[in-house]
């Protein structure tokens, strides 16, 4: 009864232990967390019917998130407040809901990801290999292996000592994962990476506000 | 510290989660509020071990006292073992990310001997010398536990201490007594003698072992005080021992990622071949009662969507009818899916079938270990073939088109004709396939799967040789060739490796200079023997003729009854006189009734004080 269902958003923050956590068996740890509640969700109808999740835009492995988004679909009436306390009570300590609201953009709409990098390296090098006029990388896609250049793409703030931001583009269209810029660059500059946090704290849609 | 290091590293290493710990349900403590720290270690992977019922219920025993503190240790696959040592990082807990070598204790459980040199390769990783004697410091103290424990001695060199039969009560008096050593000092010698004195507590150290001339054993001795006689530990109310009402819900998905609730300890079978029919003796359930209530914290509390009974044989429930209808009461309106592995459905009622194939079921599988009638009294399997062809015809009915089978090769007594039925028997259950008029469009398919037979000790087998490599090669070659004569299409067949399992057999009957084979073996190389693509058999070949032992004389040899056997200082509660007479009956061909019909006389019921059944 899809119709009588309605959409709702969940906003999780997914830092710490969790950050190793794939993008399948993070929705399996969702789906297993609300089976944990009484949470009236939908379920998907068929043969083996299972909760609905939607993460919106997966976070790669070892990344950070302190605003991502999935959706899923509510068959009965309950407070955004007590479904964000009741799988707060059941999610791992590194896995917390922030938030719960209409989703009021599509995921379709999503373009790019915000992300704070604290890096332990060669900064120089690092602000130099920034400057080159083109960041060719293999990039793996449906289609095969194809030879991209990142530099167009790719957009650095607020350079601090160790940490600035780093808009990369991401959705259903066009999606670079960071760590292709980061292997890039320890090929560039010939040393490993001593240490390095990646943490997404933005989510931009087409028209630049942030999707919500 | 270590979480800084793993930081670095996990992104390189398959499946990082496993590695990290965080999951639901484990337990994080403040290590300022805790005495005594245990490194519960599974000798093998994550993925195997978080499927391990027993390891859930000591784990979350102990973490149920808020002085002890208990964290899950696994075997690393070579890709994370190799970075750990690259970048100094000791084995370490789940929970707090901190080397195991400060804890109090680190205990193993031993469910399968092709583990041993994992635990030889955790204690080098934790940064400890492998030989208890080499580890003088009275903490961290090395344990043992599980099934191999019944026969120790090829790992005793390694160990500080075993702990034979249920670990529930003794694991928490050992724990205590660290606490009072914490408190009032000693040394480890002095531990470790007190220890003795605990019912169910082996300190191989304090026994010592001649030999004579044959390599056969001439005494056991105990010293310091020790007993005789280590006597295994049970509880008798079994109902309500302490079961977990949470389990840590791995991210990453494991070998079994279900519920399971354990409905009895135990079996009334009495197969001659099987080591678990005997040691886990003797037969207790719970009550329904109880085990519902278990299905539902469980499901309650992980978020699990399958739940799964475990036993050695779930059928001799005394009441499975009733208990399958109780829990479907739940779990049905619940959405749970029910999995009742080895089920035997051939007297249940058309309702309870029902019910049952309403649950999503994998396959059906049968072991019938032996082809021919003869062969299965020998081995005191009591399944009959028509047994087996009333539960397939209720299965065919149901739609399904596939079965599997299980076989032994090598047992006791076994002739050419043996073999011959197992393909009879394959060839009965595609004929009666094609009398079921209700059957699936699909043609069926047969799997056999061939096992070798293992000797195992407690069983009344200990004393028969395994049949030798050329033995079995013939054996397989003569099934492969009248299945692939006539008829075979349909019928698959595979078969395990013999250098595994003369291996198996050789750390399941070894004595104690066996230790030093393994360590040889270890040293050049040899971990995560029970995985084939890791397994390196010329390695241990060079291991037994370094050390100048024979793999024939463990494994290839027959037992003379009043042999000394490296396991007699180990009391399992039964006698030895039982397992004699089983022997014999087995080489006269006459089966055994199973304890519910008829006391076998092992004498377990002396340590419950009364018979194990009631009988009219």
């Amino acid at each position: 009864m899809t119709e009588n269902a309605k959409a709702i958003r969940l906003f999780f923050s997914k830092t710490g232990r969790a950050k190793y956590i794939s993008a399948l068996d993070l929705t399996n740890c969702f789906q297993r967390a609300i089976r944990r509640t009484d949470i009236p969700v939908w379920h998907t109808q068929g043969f083996n019917p299972h909760t609905y999740v939607n993460i919106n835009l997966p976070l790669a492995l070892g990344t950070e998130g302190i605003k991502e988004s999935m959706d899923l679909k509510l068959i009965d009436e309950m407070s955004y407040e007590t479904i964000k306390d009741k799988l707060n009570k059941v999610l791992p300590p590194d896995i917390r809901i922030i938030e719960v609201s209409d989703p009021l953009k599509k995921h379709t709409e999503i373009e790019k990801s915000v992300y704070d990098i604290t890096i332990k390296c060669n900064i120089e090098k690092l602000k130099a290999f920034f400057e080159l006029p083109a960041i060719e990388v293999e990039k793996k896609t449906k289609r095969g292996v194809s030879l991209v250049d990142l530099k167009p793409h790719i957009r650095v703030e607020n350079f601090e000592g160790d940490k600035f931001n780093l808009y990369l583009p991401s959705g259903c269209e066009f999606t670079i994962n960071p760590s292709l810029l980061f292997d890039a660059f320890e090929k560039f500059s010939e040393e490993e990476i001593e240490r390095i946090d990646i943490v997404r704290c933005k989510i931009l849609c087409k028209d630049g506000t942030e999707f919500i | 510290m270590i979480k800084e290091k793993l930081d670095k590293i996990l992104l390189k290493v398959q499946k990082p989660s496993r590695y990290i710990g965080g999951e639901v349900n484990s337990v994080v403590k403040d290590k300022s509020k805790v005495d005594i720290r245990y490194a519960f270690c599974f000798p093998d992977t994550y993925d195997v071990g978080m499927s391990h019922l027993g390891m859930k219920i000591l784990y979350s025993l102990k973490n149920s006292k808020p002085n002890y503190w208990c964290e899950r240790v696994f075997m690393p696959l070579p890709d994370m073992e190799e970075q750990m040592r690259k970048n100094d990082i000791p084995l370490y807990g789940l929970e707090s990310l901190e080397p195991i070598k400060d804890f109090e204790f680190i205990g193993f459980t031993l469910q399968y001997e092709l583990c041993y040199t994992n635990v030889l390769s955790m204690l080098d990783l934790a940064g400890l010398p492998v030989y208890s004697k080499e580890r003088t410091d009275l903490f961290p103290i090395v344990m043992g536990g599980g099934p191999c424990v019944c026969n120790a001695e090829p790992i005793a060199d390694f160990f500080d201490l075993f702990v034979l039969g249920e670990g529930e009560e003794v694991n928490l008096e050992l724990m205590e007594l660290a606490l009072t050593f914490k408190k009032n000092g000693g040394t480890k010698q002095e531990f470790l003698e007190k220890a003795a004195q605990i019912e169910g507590v082996y300190v191989p150290s304090l026994y010592d072992i001649s030999y004579n001339d044959d390599g056969t054993i001439s005494a056991i001795i105990a010293k310091s005080g020790a007993p005789a006689k280590v006597r295994k530990r049970i509880i008798s109310d079994f109902d309500s021992v302490y079961a977990p009402d949470s389990f840590v819900v791995p991210f990453t998905q494991i070998v079994h990622d279900r519920s399971v609730v354990e409905v009895l300890r135990g079996c009334i079978r009495g197969c001659r071949f099987c080591q678990a029919g005997f040691i886990y003796r003797p037969f207790r359930e719970k009550s329904k009662k109880t085990i519902v209530e278990q299905v539902k914290n469980l499901t309650e509390s992980t978020g699990y969507d399958e739940v799964s009974l475990c036993s050695l044989s779930t059928s001799d429930y005394s009441d499975i009818e009733g208990l399958l209808c109780d829990i479907t009461d739940y779990t049905d309106g619940k959405g749970v899916n029910l999995s009742l592995p080895s089920l035997r459905i051939d007297n249940f009622s058309d309702e309870v079938v029902k019910k049952i194939k309403s649950v999503r079921q994998s396959g059906l599988t049968f072991a019938p270990e032996a082809g021919s009638q003869r062969l299965r009294d020998v081995i005191n399997k009591n399944i009959t073939e028509d047994d087996i062809m009333k539960s397939c015809k209720i299965a065919f009915e149901g739609g399904y088109s596939s079965v599997k089978l299980y076989f032994m090769l090598g047992l006791p007594t076994e002739t050419l004709d043996d073999i011959a039925a197992i393909k009879t028997l394959a060839d009965k259950i595609v004929d009666i396939y094609y009398t079921v008029e209700r059957r699936s469009k699909r043609g069926i398919t047969i799997s056999i799967s061939l096992s070798t037979f293992i000797p195992k000790p407690f069983t009344p087998f200990e004393f028969e040789p395994q049949a030798t490599k050329e033995q079995i090669e013939e054996r397989q070659k003569y099934l492969l060739d009248i299945i692939r004569s006539k008829g075979g299409k349909r019928i698959d067949v595979s078969w395990s490796h013999y250098e595994t399992t003369i291996l198996e057999a050789v750390l399941a009957r070894g004595d104690r200079r066996v230790s030093a084979v393994i360590y040889d073996a270890w040293k050049n190389g040899c971990k995560l023997d029970g995985w084939s693509e890791y397994f390196k058999p010329n390695v241990w070949d060079q291991a037994f003729i370094n050390i100048g032992l024979d793999k024939a004389f463990y494994a290839n040899r027959t037992r003379s009854f009043d042999e000394i056997s490296p396991w007699d200082h180990m009391d399992m509660l039964f006698t030895k006189d039982f397992l004699i007479e089983e022997n014999k009956k087995a080489h006269n061909e006459k089966t055994t009734a199973h304890c519910r019909e008829k006391c076998a006389g092992c004498g377990i019921n002396k340590c419950l004080g009364k018979a194990c059944f009631k009988y009219d």
